[in-house]
C-alpha cells in the first residue's frame, strides 16, 4: 500500500520545497512534470462513487485509484484538444474499456481543472533496479491555498526500503495522512454539487404565501442551466434532474394551493404541468435505454437479437422526441411561460391562507397527505389493480415532498426517521410500479403492425419476466404499505401534524 | 488467470529472451503479468535487474512452504512483477522426485497466486519432471526454435511427453536469418508453428550487455516487432483455449 506525506506545518509549499526535499532524499530524480489536471466525472458522480479519478492530464487520460492516484488503474494517450462528453465517441482503448461499465451511456463532464507540478523519484539499488519510489504533487487550485504532499509507492517486495523511505521523510517533519489531497479536492467538487440540491424552508413562522413564492423562485432559478443541459443533450441526469424539480415545485404549489387565488394556482400548475408533460416522451424512452443491461438479463440468450432490434429502434425514436423537446425548451412559447411564471411569483400572494404561518399550513397538509396516502395503502391487497397502486405511489411522492420540504419546521425531531420509513416504502412502490409500466408498454408497443417475429419473442419473454419481477415484490408492497397504515404510524403522523382544532 | 511456459530441451535457443520479451509486451498490453524463472541461472532476473528477496530452499519452494507471491518483486516496468530463480532451483528435479504427486507441483502452486492475468514461465533446458509438471500447468508451451536441424528434433520427444495435451505446444522460430529449410519442415511437421518469425538481432545481445529487454531498449526494431507480432498471436491462441 502506497504511503501518503504532508508537509511539516512551518514548511512554506512551493516547488522549491520539493526541489530541496529531493535533494536531502539523494533521489534519483526524473523531469518535472507540469500541467493543468483536469478532473472529470459524470453528472451524478459515478466515478468517484466507484472509488475512481478520472484524469485528463498533459498528452494523456489516467483513471487513477480514490485514495492513491500513485497508480494509475489505467492510461490511455490523448492529445486532441476537446474530448467528446460520451464515452463511446472515445477512441479504444484501456482506459475506456476501464470506464465502460461504470459510466456507461452517463456524459463525462470536466469538474475541476488543478494546475499540478509533479515530480517522480526513484531510489536505486548497486544493479541500477529501482527498490522505492515516491511521488512529489505540488497542487495549486483556484480559491484554496496550494497543496503540497508525497506518495511513497509501495513496490512489491521492497517492503524494507519503502519503510526506510517513510521513516526518512518523517524525520523531517513529515506526516503520514489518511487523506489523499487530490482524492479529497475532487470529493468536496462532489459535496459541493449534492449540497446544491433545492433547499427546505427554514422558517416556520413566515407567512406560508410569501415563504412558498421565494422558494418557488428559488426553484424557477436552477431550472435554466438543467434546461440547457436537456437542450444539448449533455447527459440524461439533466432531464431528470429537471423533472423532479418541476415535480416538487408541482407537489408544493398543490399542497399550499388556498395561498394563492384559485386562477392563480391553477395558472402555475398549469405551466410547470406542461412543462413536464413536453419530456415525457424521452424520459420513457431514456428510462428504457438505461436499463438495457437490465433488460437483457432478463430474457434467455437466444432471445438477445430480438430486444436488440426492439433497442435499436428506441435509439432512433429518441434524437427525434429530444429535438422536439429542444425546441420546446428553446421556443417563444416557453420564454412567454417563464416570464408569466417569475411575474406571478413576484407579486404578493392573495389567498385565503397566504398570511398563515407556514408551519401550521405545512403540519395540517402533511397530516392530510398522510391520511391519504395511509387510507389507499390500507385498500392495497394482493390483487389490486397496477392504477391504484400508481395512485398510492404518488400521495406517498405528495407526502415526501412534504416531509423533505417541511419537515425540518414540522417535526424537527422525527422527520428524519418519518422520511427514511416512508423511503423504504417508496422504494418498493416504485419498483412495482416501473415493472408494471414497463410491462403495459411492452404489451401496447407488442400491438403494433409490423413488429418482427424476433421482437415480439423477446418483448414476450420480456413481460413474463418483469411479471414475475412484479409477482415477487407483491409481498414486501404489502408488508411495507401495512407499516405506512399500521395504527402505531397513524398516532404518531397524528401526534406530531394534527392540528389542535381537529382533535 | 493464464500461463504461458517457454521451453525447450536444448540450451542456448532463446528461451530467456522470449519470455522476458512476451513478460513485457504482455504488461504494455495491460494484462497484470508475473514472469517466474524457474532457470536457477536466473537469467531473467538477472536481465530484469531483480534479484531475489531472501534466499529460499528447492524444497520449501516446491512443498509449498514457500509462498510464491511473498517471492514476488516489482520489476521496472509497469504491470510487471517478477518471481527471480533462486540458485537453489538445480535442485529441482531431485526435489520433485521426493513429493508426493511430482507431476502436479507447480501446478498447486500457481494455484496459490492470485491478482495476475498473465504468468510467464521461463524455464530451464532439460526433459524432467519439471517439464511434465509445465505441460499440466500452463495453457500454453511455446517452444523456441532457431533455424536447425538439432533443434527441430527436440520437438517429437517434447510431444511425447506432453502427451494428450501436445496440442498446447506452439513451437516459434527465432533467431531466423531469412528464409531457412528448416523452418519451412517446421510448418509442414508442426501446422500450429506461430506465424511470427523471430529474426536474428544483435539487438538482443546489446540489450542483454545492458541488462534490459530488447523491447525497452530498442522497442523500434525488427526483433522487438517480432515480439510484438508472438504476443498479439499468443493473446489469441490463450483466448481460443480453455484454461489448463
Amino acid at each position: 500500500m502506497c504511503t501518503v506525506l504532508l508537509p511539516p506545518p512551518d514548511l512554506a509549499v512551493d516547488r522549491s520545497a520539493i526541489t530541496r526535499l529531493m535533494t536531502a532524499l539523494a533521489m534519483k530524480v526524473a523531469p518535472t512534470r507540469a500541467g493543468v489536471w483536469t478532473l472529470l466525472d459524470t453528472p451524478d458522480h459515478r466515478l468517484i462513487q466507484a472509488g475512481q479519478l478520472l484524469v485528463r492530464r498533459p498528452g494523456e487520460l489516467a483513471v487513477l485509484a480514490a485514495g492513491r492516484p500513485a497508480e494509475a488503474l489505467a492510461v490511455q494517450p490523448w492529445t486532441a484538444r476537446s474530448l467528446p462528453r460520451l464515452l463511446a465517441e472515445w477512441p479504444a482503448g484501456p482506459v475506456r474499456k476501464r470506464l465502460a461499465p461504470v459510466v456507461d451511456i452517463r456524459a463525462l463532464l470536466p469538474l475541476a481543472a488543478v494546475p499540478m507540478q509533479g515530480v517522480i523519484a526513484s531510489r536505486q539499488d548497486d544493479h541500477g533496479k529501482t527498490v522505492a519510489r515516491l511521488a512529489a504533487w505540488l497542487a495549486t487550485p483556484t480559491g484554496t491555498a496550494p497543496l503540497l504532499w508525497v506518495v511513497v509507492a509501495a513496490l512489491r517486495g521492497y517492503r524494507h526500503e519503502h519503510r526506510t523511505l517513510v521513516a526518512e521523510l518523517v524525520a523531517r517533519g513529515w506526516r503520514v495522512s489518511d487523506v489523499e489531497p487530490l482524492t479529497a479536492l475532487r470529493r468536496s467538487v462532489a459535496d459541493d454539487a449534492v449540497e446544491d440540491g433545492l433547499a427546505g424552508f427554514t422558517d416556520g413562522t413566515q407567512p406560508a404565501g410569501a415563504a412558498l413564492c421565494a422558494w418557488l423562485s428559488e426553484a424557477v432559478q436552477r431550472l435554466p442551466p438543467l434546461e440547457a443541459g436537456v437542450k444539448d443533450d449533455i447527459d440524461t441526469e439533466f432531464l431528470h434532474d429537471l423533472r423532479v424539480t418541476l415535480r416538487k415545485m408541482r407537489a408544493l404549489t398543490a399542497q399550499f394551493k388556498t395561498v394563492f387565488t384559485p386562477a392563480v394556482g391553477e395558472r402555475i400548475r398549469t405551466i410547470l404541468g406542461d412543462w413536464s408533460r413536453a419530456s415525457n416522451a424521452v424520459r420513457d424512452l431514456d428510462v428504457w435505454l438505461l436499463a438495457k443491461a437490465e433488460h437483457a438479463a432478463l430474457v434467455p440468450a437466444s432471445l438477445r437479437p430480438g430486444l436488440d432490434i426492439f433497442f435499436a429502434a428506441l435509439a432512433v425514436e429518441r434524437p427525434a422526441a429530444q429535438r422536439r423537446l429542444a425546441a420546446r425548451l428553446g421556443s417563444a412559447v416557453h420564454r412567454r411561460e417563464r416570464a408569466a411564471l417569475a411575474k406571478l411569483l413576484a407579486a404578493a400572494p392573495t389567498g385565503p391562507d397566504a398570511t398563515v404561518p407556514l408551519a401550521t399550513l405545512a403540519a395540517l397538509r402533511t397530516w392530510k397527505t398522510f391520511r391519504q396516502a395511509a387510507r389507499d395503502a390500507a385498500l392495497v391487497h394482493a390483487a389490486t389493480a397496477s392504477a391504484e397502486v400508481h395512485a398510492v405511489r404518488i400521495r406517498c411522492k405528495k407526502l415526501r415532498y412534504l416531509l423533505d420540504a417541511c419537515g425540518e419546521l414540522t417535526a424537527p425531531d422525527d422527520h428524519q426517521e418519518l422520511r427514511d420509513r416512508l423511503k423504504a416504502v417508496q422504494a418498493v412502490l416504485g419498483t412495482y410500479n416501473d415493472v408494471a409500466v414497463q410491462s403495459a408498454g411492452l404489451l401496447q408497443r407488442v400491438s403494433a403492425r409490423g413488429t418482427p417475429p424476433a421482437v415480439l419473442l423477446a418483448m414476450g419473454a420480456m413481460v413474463g419476466a418483469l411479471d414475475r419481477t412484479r409477482a415477487g415484490l407483491t409481498q414486501p408492497l404489502l408488508n411495507g404499505l401495512a407499516d405506512l397504515s399500521a395504527s402505531a404510524t397513524r398516532t404518531r403522523y397524528r401526534r406530531l401534524f394534527r392540528p389542535a382544532t381537529e382533535a | 488467470m493464464r500461463t504461458l511456459a517457454l521451453l525447450s530441451p536444448k540450451g542456448g535457443v532463446g528461451k530467456t529472451t522470449t519470455a522476458v520479451a512476451l513478460a513485457v509486451r504482455l504488461a504494455a498490453l495491460g494484462q497484470r503479468t508475473l514472469l517466474i524463472d524457474l532457470d536457477p541461472q536466473g537469467a531473467a532476473g538477472h536481465l530484469l535487474r531483480v534479484r531475489p528477496a531472501a534466499p529460499v530452499k528447492a524444497k520449501r519452494f516446491w512443498d509449498g512452504g514457500a509462498e510464491w507471491e511473498d517471492l514476488v518483486r516489482a520489476a521496472d516496468v509497469p504491470g510487471l512483477d517478477v518471481l527471480p530463480a533462486a540458485t537453489s532451483l538445480r535442485r529441482t528435479e531431485v526435489v520433485l522426485e521426493g513429493l508426493a504427486h511430482p507431476r502436479w507441483r507447480l501446478d498447486a502452486q500457481l494455484d496459490g497466486l492470485a491478482g495476475w492475468d498473465r504468468v510467464v514461465l521461463d524455464c530451464p533446458p532439460g526433459s524432467g519432471l519439471l517439464v511434465e509438471n509445465l505441460m499440466r500447468a500452463a495453457d500454453l508451451v511455446v517452444v523456441p526454435v532457431p533455424p536447425s536441424q538439432l533443434a527441430l528434433r527436440t520437438l517429437p520427444a517434447l510431444a511425447q511427453l506432453a502427451g494428450h495435451r501436445a496440442e498446447r505446444l506452439r513451437p516459434v522460430v527465432v533467431m531466423a536469418r531469412g528464409a531457412h529449410p528448416v523452418s519451412t519442415e517446421l510448418r509442414r511437421t508442426w501446422p500450429s508453428t506461430f506465424a511470427t518469425v523471430v529474426p536474428f538481432a544483435e539487438a538482443v545481445e546489446s540489450a542483454a550487455a545492458a541488462r534490459t529487454s530488447v523491447m525497452l531498449s530498442a522497442p523500434r526494431s525488427r526483433v522487438a516487432m517480432a515480439y510484438r507480432a508472438l504476443a498479439t498471436e499468443i493473446e489469441a491462441a490463450l483466448a481460443a483455449t480453455a484454461p489448463a
